[in-house]
């Protein structure tokens, strides 16, 4: 008795799955298109519930055992002391202060989830702060709970630059991580340690520059820049309205 | 039979549940490599498009990093369906009426 082989044998029709899946791929490619923040709103709102029970978790709000509630103390302080330094050093009256719920290497994408959004008067294109002086992105996508931030490191994002003293232009390419390059003439006059600011907002700084790459061979030499602080590091931001 | 069929459901909402929890709060390589993982175990796993579109819808941002595009783990997901799908129809190990 012979068997056909498996792989030999051909399907006749399309199967049930695929007829599934092609419907599926249909309503997305309409919702993308027709209402793209349909999706991103109703999981947003989905999600937000959850991520404050973790910031609550955090905070210590569940806690019992004395232990804990003395870490909690001590957490609470430290949290205490780190708004009353944001308070101090507002970028404007109208700034909102945002806990960030999210933020990488959890996500795949380089962003920040923050516990702000529509509700609170935040729109798309807002500056984000850290600080209130290091300017490290902007808000992307806000919903009604909350907002994503696009951080200017974020890998391949490009932006005009001022670096160092006589405020030379340039173009920084975000590398991830809080971190920038930039490629000049060989001859500019750029030291380590310079800063570099954003055109229209010279005021914040935007980065330091840490390392210089001049290859005597090559006529440019690569500046590389890294923000003053690390932003993974944070745990509020505040967005300037 | 009927206890047998019960007992996939609840190893299925089991698993929807923990690629909830994942996607809220685990690292986004543990989430997909999680996803993964399941596509294989469940006959047709069809909930694997479901976590793409909700992690692109939670997560997602048009990032140079990501070749502009906004919906890549929706895609990847769908990818990863039909990947799946078009694989079992080829191995032997798996059941012919899946």
């Amino acid at each position: 008795m012979s068997y056909e082989h498996k792989s030999n044998v051909q399907p006749k029709r399309i199967g049930m799955p695929i007829k599934i899946v092609s419907v599926i791929i249909l309503i997305l490619v309409i919702l993308y298109l027709f209402m793209p923040k349909l999706l991103s709103s109703f999981f947003a709102t989905v999600a937000s519930p959850f991520w404050k029970m973790e910031k609550n978790i955090r905070e210590g709000t569940v806690y019992i055992s004395p232990e804990l509630q003395n870490a909690t103390i001590i957490e609470l302080q430290k949290e205490n002391a780190d708004l009353k330094k944001i308070l101090d050093t507002r970028v404007s009256s109208s700034s909102i202060v945002a806990y960030i719920l999210k933020k990488p290497p959890f996500s795949a994408y380089d962003t920040f989830i923050i516990d702000a959004g529509t509700d609170n008067g935040i729109q798309n294109g807002a500056k984000v702060y850290v600080m209130g002086k290091v300017i490290i992105g902007e808000i992307s996508d806000a919903t009604a709970f909350t907002s994503k931030v696009r951080l200017y490191s974020s890998f391949g994002e490009k932006y005009e630059v001022f670096i160092g003293k006589e405020n030379i232009q340039a173009t920084a390419t975000g590398r991830g991580g809080g971190a920038f390059e930039a490629v000049l003439p060989r001859d500019v006059k750029i030291q380590e340690g310079d800063t570099v600011t954003i055109p229209h907002l010279s005021t914040t700084v935007f980065g330091v520059v840490r390392k210089i790459i001049a290859d005597p061979a090559r006529a440019f030499s690569t500046i590389l820049f890294s923000q003053p602080i690390n932003i993974y590091e944070q745990k509020w931001v505040e967005i300037d309205k | 039979m009927k206890k047998n069929a019960t007992k996939r459901i609840l190893v299925r909402i089991g698993a929807g549940i923990l690629m909830f929890c994942c996607i809220m709060w685990g690292y986004w390589w543990l989430t997909w490599c999680a996803a993964i993982v399941l596509l294989f175990y469940f006959p047709i796993y069809y909930e694997i498009i479901l976590w793409g579109v909700m992690y692109d819808a939670l997560y997602g941002m048009a990032l140079p990093e990501f070749w502009n595009v906004r919906y890549i783990f929706t895609i990847a997901s769908i990818a990863l369906f039909l990947i799946s799908f078009f694989l079992r129809k080829r191995l032997t190990v798996y059941d012919d009426k899946n």
